[in-house]
């Protein structure tokens, strides 16, 4: 019965928790550009997050390490110090964006240009970080975040064609405009693999205890709670085919969105869409934020935890005060946050080969997983993981010039 | 490796010319007309804020005026639509956007053919 709740806990939080500036920036333009067409690349970023946050919560159940951790021990700092300068560096950005989607979110409300919100959304975010323990910021954040369910209820309202839904399944040519469409798809892919989401997903197992008797906890939360919560972004794509497409609204700001689901709910839904994007936003911009904490504490061996009172884990607290600081800087220097979400997927996806060619390498470590190493199944999809990352992160940068 | 045979010739054919670099001003320039269409319509019916509908057109101001390809009067056109808006907005005159609905919608089809 405690697995079950543990579990139900777990899906809520991940439904809540999906959608990020990058998800509904990249979705939404999907969607106003190409139909459903681009819902392929949704469905395989998906299917790819769900094996790799099985894996983080998996390593860290069985051997009580987070995933940057065990990819010191194993590999080494010489090494181990290329994939945490790319990460930390795609954070920041990572982290500008998310606190650009909760200006944006508060100049639809109060018309107030977002570049002015960017401190005082860093502020908030650092007092939440710094007050509250680990439960209560995960929880609250992606409990918050079920708001943007109304993104289905759109969908339904609708009713769009399924059998054309179905069909943007299989990956498809685009009509026009091929160098755009491969960029879409690209940072689709980026914004739903997030790095930073396996080191926060680790940390939170051991700040969790979690032990080998929650595997099946891990298995259920990654798999039925990432699954749903990609159903959240592949509404948004639906909604803006529905709506933005037909409109001949292309989507190239973030301010012509949120249109998408006043056309269908009307004044609520205006609302409502202000109020998806600020707490997702919000909620990615805290774990964002405290997985760089992590990810920096854990990579230098400081004492690090959520749930500790900030004087005992200072070097900790100074990161994740630092770095929402220096992202709201990049927001107030008033780079369209649409183009840093989509710059900042990209670079996502070129970083992506460094960390996860050795996680797989790690899953596959007895000394860390004893019998629980990765199956044939595990390792056949991180290859194809690994393989498609090493591809997209070539094309990545060439895309973003011509077609970003 | 699929992906690479799919996405390379769509990198390598991709190049800038000013008669593509027209095609998206025109491409461009009919969005955000399409834009002006709908924002002024749901602003109508009180499904959108006045200060939404006041710093989109800001915004879409600016975007339009970065399109130095496109026709000036069909840009000056536009921005004038925007302007007016901008201005309603700020009045709070919901009735006024009716017809500029109409007239964004105009440009829009004007810029798509």
């Amino acid at each position: 019965m405690k697995n079950v709740l543990k579990i139900a806990l777990g899906i809520l939080t991940s439904i809540g928790g999906f959608l990020d500036a990058g998800a509904i920036a990249t979705s939404s333009e999907a969607g106003a550009r190409y139909g459903f067409r681009l819902l392929w690349s949704l469905a395989f970023g998906t299917l790819c997050v769900v094996f790799l946050v099985e894996m983080a919560g998996r390593l860290a159940a069985v051997s009580n390490h987070t995933v940057a951790d065990a990819m010191r021990e194993r590999f080494g700092w010489r090494f181990f110090v290329f994939p945490l300068t790319a990460e930390l560096i795609v954070d920041l950005f990572v982290i500008a964006s998310e606190i650009g989607g909760v200006c944006l979110a508060l100049q639809f409300v109060t018309g107030i240009a977002f570049r002015w919100w960017a401190f005082p959304v860093a502020l908030l975010i650092w007092l939440f970080i710094w007050s509250g323990s680990f439960s209560f910021v995960e929880d609250s954040t992606a409990i918050l975040g079920l708001v943007t369910i109304v993104f289905v209820v759109a969908v339904v309202k609708l009713h769009p064609d399924y059998h054309a839904i179905g069909a943007g399944f299989i990956p498809s040519m685009p009509p026009k405009d091929a160098p755009s469409y491969w960029f879409l798809a690209v940072s689709i892919i980026g914004a739903v693999i997030s790095p930073y989401l396996l080191y926060f997903y680790s940390s939170g197992a051991v700040e969790d205890k979690w032990t080998e008797k929650d595997l099946n906890v891990n298995r259920g939360v990654s798999v039925i709670g990432m699954g749903f919560g990609s159903l959240v972004a592949m509404a948004v794509l639906v909604v803006a085919a529905q709506t933005l497409l037909p409109a001949g609204i292309g989507s190239d700001r973030y301010e012509q969105t949120p249109l998408m689901l006043s056309m269908v709910l009307g004044k609520t839904g205006f609302y409502l869409f202000a109020a998806s994007v600020g707490i997702a936003c919000f909620g990615a911009a805290v774990e964002a934020s405290l997985s760089v904490a992590y990810l920096t504490a854990q990579s230098f061996g400081w004492t690090w935890g959520e749930d500790l009172p900030p004087k005992d884990d200072a070097r900790f607290a100074m990161v994740y005060t630092v770095f929402p600081i220096l992202a709201a800087a990049v927001t107030f220097s008033g780079i369209d946050p649409l183009k840093l979400t989509l710059f900042s997927m990209a670079l996502t996806v070129v970083i992506l080969p460094i960390l996860l060619l050795p996680m797989i390498v790690l899953m596959n470590d007895e000394k860390f997983l004893k019998s629980h190493r990765n199956g044939w199944l595990s390792n056949a999809v991180g290859v194809v993981v690994v393989v498609v990352a090493i591809v997209l992160s070539v094309v990545a940068i060439p895309l973003e010039l011509i077609g970003g | 490796m699929k992906v690479a045979w799919l996405v390379l010739p769509a990198v390598l054919a991709a190049c800038s010319s000013p008669q593509k670099e027209a095609n998206e001003a025109r491409d461009t320039a009919a969005s955000w007309a399409s834009t002006g269409a709908v924002l002024a319509r749901e602003w109508s019916r009180g499904h959108v804020t006045d200060a939404y509908t006041r710093s989109t057109a800001r915004v879409a101001t600016e975007e339009v005026n970065k399109l130095t390809k496109l026709d000036a009067r069909a840009r000056d056109a536009q921005l004038r639509a925007w302007d007016a808006l901008e201005r309603a907005a700020e009045a709070h005159e919901p009735a006024a956007a009716a017809p500029l609905a109409r007239t964004f919608a105009a440009l829009a089809k004007k810029s798509d053919s």
